[in-house]
């Protein structure tokens, strides 16, 4: 199965949200990394084929999304950074009702609905109203819709966004277990989501594909570009004006900073291992790390 | 354009045929080799999608036609209760009224008639409404489809319900043919189901209800309050009954269209039919 991302451009009036996007994808999770609004929901709906691309095109296995209509919805599962649900309904209401709309026959409905509903951990309230359930709840339950026709493309929009970390670990583990022979798109600005279960990361900065590569490759560009510095409250200040600062952390010695910068930034500071959050940091701006 | 074109004559008429002679000797030394066979078919094979099959076509608009019928069976379940039981009991109702009041009947059909129909259409959007819409998009069944079938049910129910008035009203309208009373709420509910469906694509649950109720009112107070105007469409001649009525179903099918557009694609789609 290959998912080929051609020259894709969207152009919203005079504002491209999507420029010259190129990309070959096959079985496997990709993560689309980006601050917000880099254009990733953008490139995300025309993924699910519910946005037409401005310039270029989708080709799966060499065959224009666009024109496959019912033949690439079968395939496909598609979660939205934000959807609504049925309150009233309960969950297992609510997925035979979506498991119709993806045309699924009832008796297979039954068991996948069961099936998926296990998956997300969401068995013990299959009979709950939708209305009572926390905000991860829901999320799980709409992961559970994408997942209904056993998608081969599924297509996840800043799944964990709202997720506790225990639910954020149980998302990713659940992302690797399904990924194996099917194409799993997602989009994140949380780095940590996607550290170990990507197979390739695709930086996207202001619609522009800037960076394609494995997570071992990113972490070797900014080989050498991670530094620790220790700094007074006085020079903190001046520090996080010149550079790009991650973490700090206070310690007896004074305060602790994480600067990412191509040369030595001043003259104590020591090179340190490099992670995702660096790399991140790296490629966009300071303000786009506050949530990893 | 006129101004490109007369450039371009300026532009022709200051080279010499010298000129283009040189071009053409430069252009000859450059080679444009013909693409062999298998170059041709493969860009035949790629461009083979991009034609449409009308055969094919038609046939998918026939099983799309009875996938929306069977789809509505499914949709009925998922049509509030209360909206069923609620235009039924407002039907009950405004037979009684008419019946004890003494009204004239037919101005409680032509007042009825939209009734079911425009509040049925919150029932139609309940997917926009709740957040739904961009998750129903991705389906194979897509968002318009759902509202079709929705749409499709409530019409139905709409003029299943308008018909049973009709018929409980006949023994008091003797003098008028039946033809004549369909005709008396029929042509008003067409326009009026068009404009509330203009209407509801506009604007969210909320603010179309208060919007086409105030209007509604305002229809019926008037129609009430000043006999001549409800006489006018009352003895209106049967032939503009019919040509409002066809200009009503007209706007109705334009307005359908356009919800087909609109949904079909999410560019169409306002960000404030899919944030909730």
């Amino acid at each position: 199965m290959r998912l080929l991302i051609d020259n894709v451009s969207k152009k919203f009036k005079d504002k491209w949200a999507i420029k010259y996007f190129s990309a070959e994808l096959t079985e496997g999770v990709y993560a689309l990394l980006g601050p917000n609004g880099a254009g990733k929901t953008t490139l995300m709906r025309m993924l699910a084929d519910i946005s037409m691309p401005s310039t270029g095109r989708i080709l799966l296995n060499d065959k224009d999304i666009s024109l496959m209509g019912d033949d690439y919805r079968d395939i496909l599962g598609y979660l939205p950074q934000e959807f609504g649900l049925y309150k009233n309904f309960t969950a297992v209401r609510f997925l035979m009702y979506f498991a119709s709309l993806k045309g699924l026959d009832k008796k297979f409905a039954i068991d996948k609905v069961e099936e998926v509903l296990d998956l997300v951990n969401l068995t013990k309230d299959r009979k709950r109203k939708i209305g009572t359930f926390s905000g991860g709840m829901k999320r799980r339950l709409g992961i559970a819709q994408a997942l209904l026709n056993d998608p081969k493309i599924l297509i996840v929009d800043e799944p964990t966004a709202g997720l506790d970390p225990q639910e954020r670990i149980r998302f990713r583990n659940l992302l690797s277990e399904i990924a194996g022979d099917r194409i799993v798109f997602l989009s994140t600005h949380i780095v940590s989501d996607i550290e170990y279960i990507a197979k390739e990361v695709l930086l996207l900065k202001q619609g522009e594909l800037i960076q394609r590569s494995t997570l071992g490759n990113l972490l070797e560009q900014v080989k050498g570009k991670v530094w620790s510095v220790n700094v007074t409250q006085a020079v903190l200040p001046e520090i996080q004006r010149q550079f790009k600062i991650g973490n700090i952390q206070r310690n007896e010695s004074g305060i602790e900073c994480r600067i990412v910068h191509d040369e030595k930034p001043v003259e104590n500071a020591v090179a340190v291992h490099a992670t995702l959050e660096d790399v991140y940091l790296y490629f966009f701006d300071k303000g786009a790390i506050k949530d990893v | 354009m006129a101004n490109r074109k007369k450039n371009t004559d300026e532009f022709v008429d200051m080279m010499e045929s010298k000129e283009f002679d040189e071009i053409e000797k430069k252009l000859n030394y450059y080679f444009v080799q013909y693409p062999d066979e298998h170059k041709i078919d493969a860009t035949i094979d790629t461009l083979r999608q991009y034609v449409p099959d009308k055969k094919k076509q038609s046939t998918k608009l026939v099983e799309r036609f009875w996938a929306l019928l069977k789809h509505s069976g499914r949709e009925f379940s998922l049509i509030s209760k209360s909206y069923w039981l609620s235009s039924i009991i407002l039907f009950i109702f405004g037979y009684l009224i008419t019946n004890y009041g003494a009204y004239n009947p037919l101005f409680t059909l032509v007042i009825l008639a939209p009734i079911p129909f425009i509040f049925g259409l919150i029932e139609v959007f309940k997917g926009r409404e709740q957040g739904l819409l961009e998750m129903e998009m991705a389906c194979k069944f897509s968002a318009h489809e759902i509202m079709l079938s929705r749409m499709l049910l409530v019409g139905v129910f709409n003029i299943t319900l308008n018909t049973m008035l009709t018929i409980g009203f006949l023994p008091q309208v003797e003098t008028i043919s039946i033809l004549e009373i369909l005709l008396v709420w029929f042509t008003p509910f067409t326009i009026f189901a068009a404009f509330a469906l203009w209407l509801s694509m506009k604007f969210r649950g909320a603010v179309f209800v208060m919007t086409f109720l105030s209007l509604w009112v305002s229809f019926s107070a008037l129609v009430v309050s000043y006999p001549a105007w409800g006489n006018f469409i009352l003895n209106m001649h049967i032939a503009f009954h019919f040509l409002f009525m066809g200009i009503g179903i007209i706007m109705f099918v334009i307005q359908m269209k356009q919800l087909v557009k609109k949904y079909y694609y999410y560019e169409e789609v306002g960000n404030i039919e899919v944030t909730h």
